[in-house]
């Protein structure tokens, strides 16, 4: 009788130190670094289109826009003040253009962490075809600032 | 050599285009607080391909318009009250951290863009700034005061009330007991005339 009551107590021991180890190998330490959606945009520094004149167009640009960060963007452009540059035309199909101060482009983030996000491409011309040049001080060389601005979508 | 020096000035005609990169975090800039009172926080620049400065600048859409679209946001801080405290001219080489402050003295929420453009390229980037101004402080302790004054005239009615009710209750069950003592009084009395 006695040696089944302290077997009985060996036994139960044994089984409640096996529940008690199972039960603390399933503690598991997981651990990530969540890192904060960025903004990361890429295209070209500057774009020249060569020689034109009034009542012509200049050769056709073509550009890349692209999405590198974590984050969907929309690309706008400035309010171009510039009389010449204010007939900046774009497209993204090479077919139909349209004015650069309507240009809002969506550029989707990449699905996968790490890779490059949507590219766009952007067919620019200078479109002096309606541009009457009256005023000298409207030829040589000219530059003006049209940002492409990434903003969070 | 002939045909080198050809295909050497057929890649210099081509107009040399190099693509620069450009970035901010975070995307949103939150801002809480009252109006009168200093705000910061931090957002980090970065860029690739490139070498100059970094301009910055916000722009603002009108107090209570919340939209996230650039072409809303035509206002200047200063006309909006808004005294901002960020660089404004960065020469970046690589990512670095910066500090913006706000200080505003009207309250209301503010919508802004906080952007910056690498100089002499067509490129910018910018960030939302979402910014909640609440009254002063001074308002608000006075308003937050008074109200602590009624929940407390409220708590000394509902006291006072349990104070009224409370020798009512107290006597009611001592009158309970009095007369559970007199009748047991006189059981005791039935009972020992039974005798």
């Amino acid at each position: 009788m006695k040696k089944t009551f302290f077997a009985s107590i060996f036994i139960f021991a044994i089984l409640l130190s096996v529940f008690v180890s199972s039960s603390e190998s399933k503690r598991v330490v997981v651990n990530a670094e969540i890192l904060e959606p960025e903004i990361k945009f890429s295209a070209p520094s500057s774009i020249d289109f060569g020689q034109v004149t009034c009542g012509y167009e200049s050769d056709i640009n073509k550009i890349e826009l692209k999405n590198l960060g974590t984050q969907d963007i929309k690309i706008t452009v400035s309010n171009v003040t510039d009389e010449i540059f204010r007939s900046l035309k774009y497209s993204t199909t090479n077919k139909t253009f349209s004015s650069i101060s309507k240009l809002s482009l969506s550029l989707d983030k990449s699905d996968i962490l790490g890779e490059e996000g949507e590219t766009e491409e952007l067919w620019l011309k200078l479109d002096l075809s309606s541009l009457k040049c009256n005023d000298s001080e409207m030829f040589g060389k000219k530059s003006s600032e049209i940002i492409f601005w990434a903003m969070p979508d | 050599m002939k045909y080198l020096i050809v295909i050497i000035a057929f890649f210099i005609s081509f107009p040399i285009i190099s693509a620069l990169e450009l970035g901010i975090s975070p995307i949103e800039l939150k801002f809480e607080g009252n109006a009168g009172e200093k705000i910061c926080k931090n957002y980090t620049l970065f860029v690739e391909d490139f070498s100059g400065f970094l301009i910055g600048e916000t722009k603002w859409a009108k107090i209570g318009e919340i939209k996230k679209d650039l072409k809303i946001h035509t206002l200047n801080a200063e006309s909006l009250g808004i005294t901002l405290e960020y660089q404004k001219n960065i020469n970046l080489h690589e990512k670095t951290s910066f500090e913006i402050c706000i200080l505003c003295k009207t309250s209301g929420n503010y919508h802004g863009a906080l952007l910056y453009q690498a100089e002499g390229t067509n490129l910018g980037v910018g960030n939302w700034i979402i910014l909640k101004i609440n009254e002063n402080n001074l308002k608000s302790n006075l308003q937050s005061n008074s109200k602590i004054a009624m929940l407390n005239n409220k708590k000394i009615k509902s006291s006072f009330n349990f104070l009224i009710l409370s020798p009512t209750i107290f006597l009611f069950f001592v009158f309970i007991l009095l007369f559970k003592l007199k009748r047991k009084e006189k059981q005791d009395f039935y009972s020992a005339e039974d005798y």
